[in-house]
């Protein structure tokens, strides 16, 4: 099942057992949100195309009480209402669950417009929230158990392209951030999202930590790349900002000299000014699968 | 009505003057916003809402949304009157490296939200006032917008949402003063026809005069009663800069603070 279905339909169990949960969409819906809006119409609050509304709104029910998930298409609730996000999340720091259908180029075919590649950079720039990017139904699964027993504030973005399981429900914390599976090398590759779905699932002689939520833990996360000699970052966003400034960020501040390799959406070309969509995206910016896997198989031989 | 209409006046005086001590002392502050809306934030906090300072942790007091962020400062004087806050306590915050973390508790959840990014307290106000409609709570939310603020498209966002919602436990009370930062409101863009704006978005609509506290409490009266379906917004016609003639009603003096030899003009201009 689609990650974005599976945490939906955890909210729909947990509000039939007695949850005091409210979902704010701002004019989208899902499949999986069908039940639920059968089922507790008094529940489920539409604003309409209205993201800036979405943040207030769901602001305002979460101080009167409620545990709010708001929903909606991606990159608006951050892009366009930026300003309530950094406000009411990060400073005033309630504790509202946003979450984002689409998340990178999923939806390529709708153009620039609808891509969210920017979106982890600049919410990167807040502290005091956490940004989830769902790669497994596990983190989608523990991510509503979240909305309930953690609340906090929280950014999160669906890949409608990511579905099945890949970790074990306790091994996910949000608050560590990172999962760590592969061989053990003296290479690793960092990724998030669709990147670390897809890297986790081949069988790459390296260590490959998917940073699920942000921002990781650093000091174990310093522990998980001691030893590399390399990390390769791959994520599909702009590298701007990204998880591979990330990275350099972490071992910069600690004065640790590993070699960072980012691979990511660079646009050295200019925004595309066709019709395109991911894979077409991926191969002009180097990030296609098959690529990938043959640089860092190249890595490892040396 | 706790007060009498003099008694509410010779407070206005003594809130503004209050201001003044406070602020001129700072060095920084927004006084003609805070002069614009003495009346509708005594006619409110004193008046209406069940919110003083046996209650302020109680979840069924009435909230305040101070969306015109930059009209806080009248909040010191009169939560001070109200004996929310105490002399030293306001000497403590209002300072530079004044304690932030005991301003944060009392304005959140004394007043819910601290706002200044312009634009947002309106529809933070719908959620809650439909979160109480969701918990079958009676309590009431009222949000006192700035008319320039009005031209943020998140204000049209939430008016169209809580007239749609009906949520008639939200009163919106519109401090209109005419003026933005840098001119009047109908020479940049105009408002007018303001209220039939509110009324075309399913609110209900009050015209005042927002120095007068006959015509503020005679809107204000029976609120908690009303037979509609509607939320209300009271317009509040105000001057900006009331209290002191040389700065009334004039652009650019947006975030005018008197400094030294000001300070003793604007305590012998004030007006009660």
């Amino acid at each position: 099942m689609k990650v974005r279905d599976v945490f939906f339909h955890e909210i729909y169990k947990k509000t039939k057992h007695g949850e005091d949960i409210v979902i704010v969409s701002s004019d989208i819906g899902a499949p999986s949100l069908d039940d639920y809006r059968r089922d507790f119409p008094n529940r489920f609050i539409n604003v309409g195309i209205a993201e800036q509304n979405l943040l207030a709104v769901s602001s305002g029910l979460q101080l009167a009480g409620k545990k709010v998930v708001a929903y909606a298409l991606n990159p608006f609730p951050v892009t366009r209402a930026f300003d309530q996000v950094r406000n009411l999340m990060a400073s005033l720091q309630i504790p509202i669950t946003v979450t984002a259908l689409n998340a990178g180029t999923c939806s390529a075919e709708a153009g620039y417009t609808h891509m969210p590649i920017e979106n982890l950079s600049l919410m990167r720039t807040l502290r005091n929230l956490q940004i989830v990017n769902p790669s497994d139904e596990a983190i989608a699964r523990k991510l509503a158990d979240a909305v309930v027993e953690e609340p906090y504030p929280r950014y999160v973005q669906f890949d409608k392209y990511i579905e099945g399981t890949l970790y074990a429900a306790e091994d996910i914390n949000f608050r560590k951030g990172f999962i760590t599976n592969g061989k053990e090398s003296t290479i690793a590759v960092v990724a998030y999202g669709i990147m670390a779905h897809q890297l986790m699932k081949l069988d790459l002689p390296v260590k490959v930590i998917d940073c699920y939520s942000l921002p990781v833990q650093e000091e174990e996360f310093i522990q998980e790349i001691e030893g590399c000699t390399k990390i390769v970052t791959v994520e599909d966003g702009v590298a701007d900002g990204g998880i591979g400034s990330m990275a350099l960020e972490i071992l910069n501040d600690r004065g640790i000299q590993i070699s960072v390799v980012r691979k990511g959406l660079r646009f050295r070309q200019g925004y595309p000014n066709i019709f395109t969509n991911r894979e077409l995206l991926w191969q002009e910016e180097g990030l296609d699968l098959l690529g990938l896997e043959q640089e860092i198989r190249k890595l490892c031989e040396g | 009505m706790g007060q009498s209409y003099g008694q509410l006046y010779q407070k206005s005086y003594e809130m503004r003057k209050r201001f003044l001590e406070i602020f001129t002392k700072l060095g920084y502050g927004h006084l003609t916003t805070a002069f614009s809306e003495t009346e509708i934030l005594i006619a409110l906090l004193s008046e209406t809402m069940n919110f003083h300072a046996g209650n302020v942790n109680d979840k069924n007091r009435d909230r305040l949304v101070l969306s015109k962020g930059h009209g806080a400062g009248m909040l010191f004087p009169v939560f001070e009157d109200l004996g929310i806050l105490s002399k030293e306590e306001i000497e403590e915050i209002i300072k530079c490296g004044g304690d932030f973390t005991k301003t944060r508790e009392l304005f959140y959840p004394g007043f819910e939200f601290y706002g200044g990014s312009l634009g947002i307290g309106l529809g933070m106000a719908a959620g809650l006032a439909m979160g109480a409609k969701l918990n079958r709570e009676d309590w009431m939310v009222f949000c006192l917008l700035g008319d320039a603020e009005c031209y943020e498209g998140a204000i049209w966002e939430a008016m169209l949402f809580a007239g749609h919602n009906r949520l008639n436990n939200l009163v919106v009370v519109v401090d209109r003063n005419y003026l933005g930062c840098s001119d009047f409101t109908e020479n940049m863009c105009e408002l007018e026809p303001f209220e039939e704006k509110w009324k075309s978005c399913n609110w209900d609509t009050k015209a005042v005069d927002g120095h007068s506290y006959e015509e503020l409490l005679g809107a204000l009266e029976g609120i908690r009663s009303r037979r509609t379906s509607k939320p209300l917004c009271i317009i509040a016609d105000t001057v900006k800069g009331k209290g002191l003639d040389y700065l009334s009603n004039k652009p650019l003096m947006h975030g005018f603070m008197p400094k030294g030899e000001e300070v003793c003009a604007a305590y012998e201009n004030l007006k009660g």
